[in-house]
């Protein structure tokens, strides 16, 4: 019996790199032996150029050896090749907890946290999937997509919250990187808008195409780089409509379980093969903890994970309502 | 230079060695097929990121404390840091406040990233091959062969190759 055909959208993708779906069969001959085949990734998504890799993924009926990517190549182009057993984008689906939504930036925001970003940035791969042949289905209804797409709604938030949460400590340290961590914060911040907007494949260095495709103000994006404080920050968010505004107060700081050694008076924890000084924690609140023992002590404690700074889902689930 | 510290060696540089063709290798095939596309704003982009990925590097060679190359904790973890790749991140981000990128902008960032992956290679006591390209790939896995034997020589536990070959 031969071989189903090949779809158009899988043709003309691989167009972008100078590739035929001949070519990667013959590169890639028996790995490619399961159930379905899809294009994943920049390339499916219309966003890759010349340089892309070309990303597969095989749905094969036996359990997949764990998730072990394979490289090949054709001629200098790239293929990343994983195999993944049938139903386990049902799977990653059904690790979205069901809390329902709220309206943000004329989409979807997912209310709840966000399914861990691995899985997310699986599914958003599989959201934006093109068939290698005919008669291969779609790996997820519209209903479904609709569901993915305010969880990678929130997932920016949360990102976002927590980017400029840490931003706040860089700044109280006086440190040259602040300003960035600012700029970072809030491009998070357009890339929740793209994603509401229906942009949901996850590629930070895609941005840029994704905001240009979007309906959104391409001045968006160089407004986001010139957000270099606290008070740029919580104008460019309220200007927006996103409820995220004094973002130090949408986290929460907690200490880790961590053995502890004092040495004259001075405790320390060992973690991660580092022995840090651990900070005074009067409250969950970050304010406090910079208050409390300085900024780059807290700082020090979170980059060893003696301590934790983490969103605040129930917070942020209260200013989306 | 020599001699190195085989823990070291084994542990830091063995981790360095392994993101910058997992991190920071794509990152400057990103930066360099978005100039080729004329396509400025994501080169200017794919070029922060991938500083970024070198200042991780840096990091581990240095011994700092650092988790995950996630962007906002890999920022604090820097942060203490005053060394030439913090000083690429810092301006790549007075190139960012330009009104509009174009074709100078990225090339002043391509630039920025060309010397401070130098900079961050020139540490790495092992000569960096292109592992993603057919002629690299399979000398690249020898190295690894060889610094995993070096690990058990020295009395660490085998490197953990499944969380680094999920990290990109």
């Amino acid at each position: 019996m031969s071989a189903p055909a090949y779809t158009e959208n899988f043709r003309s993708a691989l167009k972008r790199v100078g590739v035929t779906p001949e070519t990667v069969v013959d590169v890639l001959g028996s790995c490619l032996e399961g159930e379905d085949t899809y294009l994943v990734g920049s390339l499916a998504a219309g966003l890759g150029n010349a340089g892309s890799d070309i990303d597969l993924h095989v749905f094969v009926a036996e359990p997949a050896p764990g998730v072990v990517p394979m490289l090949f190549f054709a001629d200098r182009t790239r293929l990343d090749l994983v195999h993944y057993q049938v139903g386990t984008p049902a799977k990653a689906l059904a690790g979205i907890a069901e809390q329902g939504d709220a309206p943000l930036l004329g989409g979807r925001c997912a209310l709840g946290a966000a399914s861990g970003m691995t899985n997310l940035k699986r599914m958003s791969r599989w959201a934006t999937s093109v068939p290698m042949h005919m008669g291969s289905p779609s790996l997820y209804s519209p209903p479904e997509l609709d569901r993915i797409g305010a969880a990678l709604v929130r997932n920016s938030l949360e990102v976002a919250v927590r980017a400029a949460a840490l931003a706040t400590v860089l700044e109280a340290m006086h440190s040259c990187l602040a300003a960035l961590a600012w700029s970072r914060a809030a491009e998070v911040i357009v890339e929740a808008a793209v994603r509401a907007g229906g942009q949901i494949f996850v590629g930070d260095k895609w941005l840029p195409v994704k905001l240009g495709r979007s309906d959104l103000p391409a001045t968006l994006l160089a407004s986001a780089r010139r957000v270099e404080c606290a008070a740029d920050f919580d104008r460019f968010v309220t200007e927006l409509g996103v409820p995220v505004a004094d973002p130090a107060s949408l986290v929460t700081v907690r200490r880790a379980e961590a053995p502890e050694f004092t040495f004259v008076g001075q405790a320390y924890a060992l973690t991660g093969g580092h022995l840090v000084v651990s900070p005074e924690l009067p409250s969950q609140a970050l304010t406090d903890a910079m208050a409390s023992g300085g900024a780059a002590v807290l700082a020090d404690a979170i980059n060893t994970g003696s301590v934790t700074l983490t969103a605040d889902q129930d917070k942020i689930d209260g200013r989306l309502r | 230079m020599t001699a190195w510290n085989a823990r070291w060696f084994a542990e830091q540089a063995t981790s360095a060695a392994w993101s910058h063709p997992l991190l920071v290798q794509p990152g400057i095939e990103d930066a360099q097929a978005a100039a080729e596309d004329e396509d400025w704003d994501t080169c200017v982009l794919a070029c922060l990121l991938t500083v970024e990925k070198l200042a991780y590097c840096e990091l581990m060679l240095d011994g700092r404390p650092v988790g995950s190359p996630r962007e906002d904790d890999l920022l604090l973890a820097a942060a203490g840091a005053q060394t030439a790749v913090t000083g690429a991140l810092c301006q790549l981000q007075r190139l960012r406040a330009a009104p509009r990128i174009d074709r100078s902008v990225a090339k002043s960032a391509l630039d920025c990233l060309a010397t401070a992956d130098a900079h961050v290679r020139g540490r790495i006591p092992i000569q960096i091959l292109a592992m993603r390209t057919p002629e690299g790939f399979y000398p690249t896995l020898r190295v690894a062969a060889e610094l995993e034997r070096l690990r058990k020589a020295v009395g660490l536990d085998s490197f953990s190759w499944n969380w680094w070959a999920n990290l990109s």
